[in-house]
C-alpha cells in the first residue's frame, strides 16, 4: 500500500473517479461457481439417494412368523424374510439342476421355516444371530427341515443382522470350546 | 498465544500469529498420549466377542467388534459437531455476532470429518458383520449419509459469495433444519427396526462386558479431546480468517481516503 499515491492514480485537473474499482481477486482463487457446483450436486445426490430409498420396496424385512402367515398371499413374490438359524439344522444339498445349495430352518417366536440358500454361508452364520434372507416361497417338500410343512424360502442373497449384545456368557465353556478347536 | 502486528496505517490490529497456544499443546499431546493407549486396550486387553449358546454354538462378532472404538466414538462426535452447529446458529440467529457464526462454521466442519468417518468405519465393519459393505434403502445408513450430505452442502453454501451477514444467516437457516436429521439418524434403529440391519443401542440396553465398555468409553474420552483440540485451532483460524478480510477492507477504505485527502490537497482544499 502507498500512503501518496502517484501523479497516474489521480489527476488533480479532473473530478475524482468514483466509480466502483475491480474487486481484488479471491484470496485462495475459489471461483464464483464452485460452491454453487457442490451445493447442486449434494441436492441431486440426496434427491438420488431418497429416490433409491423410496423405490426399493423389498428392504422391509418380514420376520419368520409374519412371513409364513402371509405365505399365501405372498404367492411366489421377492421379499426379504428375517429370523434365526436352528442349531444343527444345516445341511449341504444340490439343486435338481445340479447347483449346490444349504438347507436350514430359521425361526423367530417359535415359529419355525425351511430355507435353501444358494452361495455360500459366512463365519457369521450363527445359531440365534438373525439372518435376513432375499427370495421367495417354493411350495415343496423336498428339502424339509425342522419346519417340515410343506414349504421352504428359496434364498440366493443373506446378511446378517447382528444384534446388540455384547455380554459374555459361559466365559468357562468358550475356553473349552478354544481347547476342542472349536474355533480359533 | 504469539502475536503479530498488522502494518496497515489505517488499522494497526494486533492479530495472533499461530491457532496455537499452552493449553492447546498440551491437549494434544494428551490426545496423542490417550491414542495410544486406546490402541493397547483394544488389541491387548479386550478381548474377542465371542458368546456360547445354549446349543454349545460359539457365537459372536470375534475380532470385527474392535472396530466399536473407533466407529461409535466417530458418530457421537460427528452428532456432538452437528448439534454443535445447530446451537450455534440458532445463538447466531438471535445475537447476530461472528463468534457464533463462526463457532457454527467450525463445528460443521468437524461434524462432517466425523461423519465421514462414521460412514467409512460403518462401511469396514459391516463387510465381515453383516455380509455387506452398503445396503441401499437401510434407513440407518441412508439417514446417515443424507446428514453428512446436508452438512456438506451447508459448507458450500458458505463458500458462495455474498455479504457476510447474509451468508451467515442463510447459513444458519440450513444449519437448523438439516440438524433436524440427528434426532432422524440416532432414533431410526427403534423407529424402523425392520428396515435397517443396524444394531440398537448397546449401552442403553446394557448389554455389554466390563472391558469393551471400559475401552469405548475410554475412546469417548480420547475422541472428545480431539474434537476440542481441532475445535480450538478451527475456531482460531476461522477467527484469523474474519481478521484478516476485516483488514483487507479497512486497508481498501484508507486507499481511497488517502486518494481524496491527495485530490483535495492538489486543489487547494482543506
Amino acid at each position: 500500500m502507498t500512503d501518496t499515491p502517484t501523479d497516474e492514480a489521480v489527476d488533480p485537473g479532473e473530478p475524482m473517479d468514483l466509480s466502483p474499482r475491480p474487486g481484488r481477486p479471491a484470496r485462495r482463487g475459489i471461483r464464483r461457481w464452485v460452491p454453487v457446483l457442490v451445493v447442486a450436486l449434494v441436492a441431486v445426490v440426496i434427491g438420488i439417494v431418497l429416490w433409491r430409498v423410496l423405490a426399493d420396496a423389498t428392504l422391509v424385512f418380514r420376520e419368520v412368523d409374519d412371513a409364513v402367515e402371509r405365505r399365501e398371499e405372498l404367492g411366489d413374490d421377492r421379499f426379504r424374510m428375517m429370523g434365526s438359524p436352528v442349531s444343527g439344522s444345516r445341511q449341504e444339498v444340490t439343486l435338481e439342476d445340479g447347483r449346490p445349495a444349504v438347507a436350514f430352518s430359521v425361526t423367530l417366536d417359535g415359529v419355525v421355516a425351511d430355507v435353501v440358500h444358494i452361495g455360500g454361508l459366512s463365519d457369521q452364520f450363527q445359531t440365534g444371530v438373525p439372518v435376513v434372507i432375499d427370495g421367495h416361497w417354493v411350495r415343496s417338500r423336498q428339502f424339509a427341515r425342522a419346519a417340515d410343512d410343506g414349504w421352504y424360502f428359496a434364498s440366493d442373497r443373506m446378511l446378517i443382522k447382528h444384534d446388540n449384545d455384547y455380554r459374555v456368557d459361559n466365559q468357562d465353556r468358550i475356553d473349552d470350546a478354544e481347547e476342542r478347536g472349536q474355533y480359533e | 498465544m504469539s502475536t503479530a502486528t498488522t502494518s496497515s496505517p489505517a488499522n494497526r490490529a494486533v492479530v495472533p500469529a499461530t491457532t496455537s497456544s499452552r493449553a492447546t499443546r498440551v491437549l494434544g499431546w494428551l490426545t496423542l498420549a490417550g491414542f495410544a493407549v486406546l490402541v493397547a486396550l483394544a488389541f491387548a486387553w479386550v478381548p474377542e466377542d465371542t458368546r456360547i449358546t445354549e446349543q454349545g454354538d460359539v457365537v459372536g462378532q470375534f475380532d470385527a467388534v474392535r472396530l466399536m472404538f473407533v466407529h461409535v466414538p466417530s458418530a457421537i462426535l460427528a452428532y456432538t459437531g452437528f448439534g454443535l452447529t445447530f446451537l450455534a446458529s440458532l445463538a447466531y440467529l438471535r445475537w447476530r455476532t461472528d463468534w457464533w457464526d463462526i463457532m457454527a462454521h467450525s463445528s460443521a466442519e468437524i461434524g462432517v470429518v466425523f461423519g465421514v468417518l462414521t460412514l467409512v468405519t460403518g462401511s469396514i465393519w459391516g463387510r465381515p458383520t453383516w455380509q455387506t459393505w452398503w445396503e441401499w434403502g437401510d434407513v440407518r445408513l441412508v439417514t446417515a449419509l443424507v446428514l453428512v450430505l446436508v452438512f456438506i452442502g451447508y459448507l458450500a453454501v458458505r463458500r458462495i459469495p455474498a455479504d457476510a451477514a447474509v451468508k451467515a444467516r442463510r447459513s444458519a437457516v440450513i444449519a437448523l433444519v438439516g440438524a433436524v436429521n440427528i434426532v432422524i439418524v440416532n432414533r431410526s434403529v427403534d423407529w424402523w427396526e425392520n428396515r435397517t440391519l443396524h444394531q440398537e443401542s448397546t449401552l442403553l440396553a446394557r448389554k455389554i462386558r466390563d472391558e469393551t465398555l471400559f475401552t469405548l468409553s475410554f475412546s469417548f474420552a480420547v475422541g472428545m479431546a480431539l474434537f476440542a483440540w481441532l475445535l480450538l485451532h478451527r475456531f482460531r483460524t476461522a477467527y484469523l480468517e474474519s481478521q484478516i478480510e476485516e483488514l483487507e477492507v479497512q486497508e481498501a477504505l484508507a486507499e481511497r481516503r488517502a486518494e481524496a485527502d491527495w485530490a483535495d490537497h492538489e486543489r487547494g482544499q482543506p
